[in-house]
């Protein structure tokens, strides 16, 4: 479903990524080096010098994406993130009856913190020097965050589309350029179609694994000349490692797919009216393409792959998305500073549930 | 433009004694006239135009992407494209994780679990046993039973020269099973005390009592936290696939650690079985008693254990007679 509204005057903008995964990892691994050189305190400039290189990379219509973000900022919000961690710890630890008292914090917390970290980042971005903002508020991030999903629960997770939809809209959908109010018209419709998809894949993976896992029992088990013990401690064997695939890799296949079918969706209906507006025609079968070749490269290489599966990833994303813009792109005033506290976004890091956007 | 998405062509042009001019090039006119050491340089990054800030906010982008506008070099930029530097830091950034979450951590929890205040651990061991109480049932031992094990087990505790009290208390458990908290207490399952004499079951309390004396329950508390902490201060910037794999990783290392720790409380034991004139023996011929002891492992899955193999348990108990 693509969005069939046009604006006066709009011209397309095209997205350029120049980023190498060459360069990128070499960047990436260096501020890791100097990062544990400095027991993690680098790792803030680290954390900046990454972001603007991906950032800088990022070209529409020849205008570069900025990351304004500071490294100060960044220090200062992790500095705060783990005192409190810290303090938390401290106080599970010596109180193991406030335990109860402490998850309820971070439940109170938690939509803040979340509220928190889209700004800083939404806030640190910019084009052509306007800054981008986010306007979504404590109550909407603890109802989609927190209320729906939980919520969610009671009907069994089959308002778990809807849920994920609104939570979409609460990150994208409260975006501003300079002023202008971004809208998301997402329907729910898509997230369900888009999840039974994933149902049925993920059954199909299922069976074929373990098919292929039977088979395999079959095989081991039909030699007639191994004592029961034997026998018995193959067909474990036999499995296990299927078990071990199943449980990792399908899930982060199947959840690649649900991203692709979304994300063409999402940003085909992301407009600011006669501003801008996206359009996005990523496959199914490219996307899961590139997040295999990922998983395969990290996992060859435990991990020190990251940084160029991350190029490939957004090479992919932005060579498939295009901009449609009007002219009063070119006479916009930036509304909103960088004085955020990175807080937010260094606690989500730290406490290791931070969203992603791209 | 600052504070606005206004862009100009321009040219930038140069004099040696460092002033600089901003022509534009659609309406050629001057649009700043400065010097250039009250412009600041942006940052180097490879691959991208260095921008110069000019006083009022405003800043010029050139096209050329290795432009320099001041002769500081990029010291960054330098090493991120020198190709030894990073070759020294796709050999060292492993290496130093592994270091780091293998030696260091772990060191440093050895060398700080004993200094947590006891009252700390007292506290834990409390609040672990009411918490544990919900899935076990009160010890269905006849009452003289239990005497006589806890009147043995003062008696071996004193001639083993243990340095702190440990209580023994009685549960019914669903399995033959024994475990010692920070604070001192031993919890003994009914069906270990059936299963073992007299000489086994002290070999086993002796095995729990290491766990205890060498603060391993401590030591895990702050080696699980330190490491979660470390990880999300280095690594929470990655995600998906990644951090799955290290994390993977990280929970295999805890593992080995466990088993470390197992082969420690082994050793422990030993040395207060001897200490009480009892055979070592016994702990081997406990540890075969137990059940599952029968099922070969393959090497591969002790890496998922967080016991040694029993057979490598055995060997190495006998092997100190």
């Amino acid at each position: 479903m693509t969005s069939t509204t046009t604006f006066t005057n709009e011209r397309r903008a095209e997205i350029e990524f120049s980023a190498t995964p060459g360069g990128y990892t070499k960047l990436w691994l260096v501020n890791m080096l100097l990062t544990l050189a400095t027991l993690g305190i680098y790792g803030a400039w680290a954390k900046v010098r990454n972001n603007q290189y991906l950032y800088g990379h990022t070209r529409i219509e020849g205008h570069r994406l900025q990351y304004l973000a500071t490294p100060k900022q960044i220090l200062m919000g992790r500095i705060l993130a783990l005192s409190v961690l810290l303090i938390l710890v401290g106080v599970s630890m010596t109180h193991p009856m406030a335990a109860v008292g402490v998850y309820i914090a971070l439940i109170v917390a938690a939509p803040w913190l979340i509220v928190q970290g889209l700004r800083f980042t939404y806030r640190n971005t910019a084009y052509r020097n306007v800054r981008f903002n986010f306007k979504g508020d404590y109550t909407g991030a603890f109802v989609n965050f927190i209320l729906l999903p939980v919520l969610s629960a009671f009907t069994l997770f089959l308002a778990l589309p809807w849920v994920i939809k609104r939570i979409h809209q609460f990150m994208f959908g409260n975006c501003e350029f300079g002023g202008e109010r971004f809208n998301l018209n997402t329907s729910s419709g898509v997230y369900y179609k888009a999840a039974f998809l994933v149902f049925i894949l993920n059954t199909l993976l299922m069976i074929v694994i373990f098919a292929g896992a039977g088979s395999s029992v079959a095989l081991l088990a039909s030699g007639s000349d191994q004592n029961q013990a034997e026998r018995a401690s193959q067909i474990i064997s036999g499995m296990i490692v299927p078990l071990i695939i199943a449980m990792y890799a399908v899930p982060y296949l199947v959840q690649a797919a649900f991203a692709a079918v979304i994300r063409n969706h999402v940003v085909n209906h992301l407009q600011a009216d006669e501003l801008a507006r996206f359009h996005s025609e990523i496959t199914v079968l490219g996307y899961m393409g590139v997040v295999t070749l990922n998983a395969i490269i990290i996992l060859f290489t435990l991990g020190l792959a990251f940084p160029a599966a991350k190029v490939l990833k957004m090479r992919y994303l932005a060579s498939k998305t295009t901009v449609f813009v009007t002219p009063r792109l070119d006479h916009m005033a930036n509304t909103v500073d960088g004085k955020e506290s990175a807080f937010g976004e260094e606690a989500a890091g730290l406490f290791d549930s931070d969203l992603s956007i791209v | 433009m600052v504070g606005r998405s206004n862009i100009r062509p321009a040219i930038a042009l140069f004099r040696d004694d460092g002033s600089l001019r901003v022509l534009a090039t659609d309406y050629d006119y001057e649009l700043i006239s400065t010097n250039i050491d009250k412009c600041r340089q942006g940052d180097i990054l490879p691959g991208i135009p260095v921008e110069l800030h000019f006083p009022d906010g405003d800043y010029f982008i050139p096209d050329d992407a290795d432009l320099r506008w001041k002769p500081r070099t990029g010291i960054l930029a330098y090493m991120e494209s020198h190709i030894l530097m990073v070759l020294l830091a796709a050999l060292l950034v492993p290496t130093s994780f592994w270091l780091v979450f293998t030696q260091a951590i772990p060191a440093a929890a050895r060398t700080t679990a004993p200094l947590i205040p006891q009252e700390i651990m007292d506290r834990v061991g409390q609040s672990s046993l009411k918490s544990l109480e919900y899935s076990m049932r009160p010890s269905q031992l006849a009452q003289y039973r239990q005497a006589e094990i806890l009147k043995r087990w003062n008696e071996t505790a004193a001639q083993a020269g243990l340095t702190r009290h440990y209580q023994i208390i009685f549960r019914h458990g669903g399995q033959p099973n024994a475990f010692a908290l920070p604070d001192g207490t031993i919890v003994v399952f009914d069906e270990l005390v059936e299963l073992l004499n007299d000489d086994q079951l002290t070999a086993v309390l002796f095995h729990e009592v290491g766990h205890v004396d060498l603060y391993h329950g401590a030591q895990m508390m702050v080696q699980a936290s330190a490491g979660a902490i470390v990880y999300g201060l280095l690594l929470g910037d990655m995600e998906g696939l990644s951090e799955s794999i290290l994390g993977l990783g990280i929970s295999l290392g805890q593992n080995a650690f466990s088993r470390d720790m197992e082969t420690a409380a082994d050793d422990f034991a030993v040395l207060k079985l001897k200490a009480t004139g009892i055979n070592p023996e016994v702990m081997a011929s406990a540890l075969r008693a137990l059940p599952g002891g029968e099922r070969e492992m393959n090497s591969w899955r002790e890496y998922l254990s967080s016991h040694p193999e029993r057979a490598k348990r055995i060997e190495r108990i006998q092997k100190t007679e």
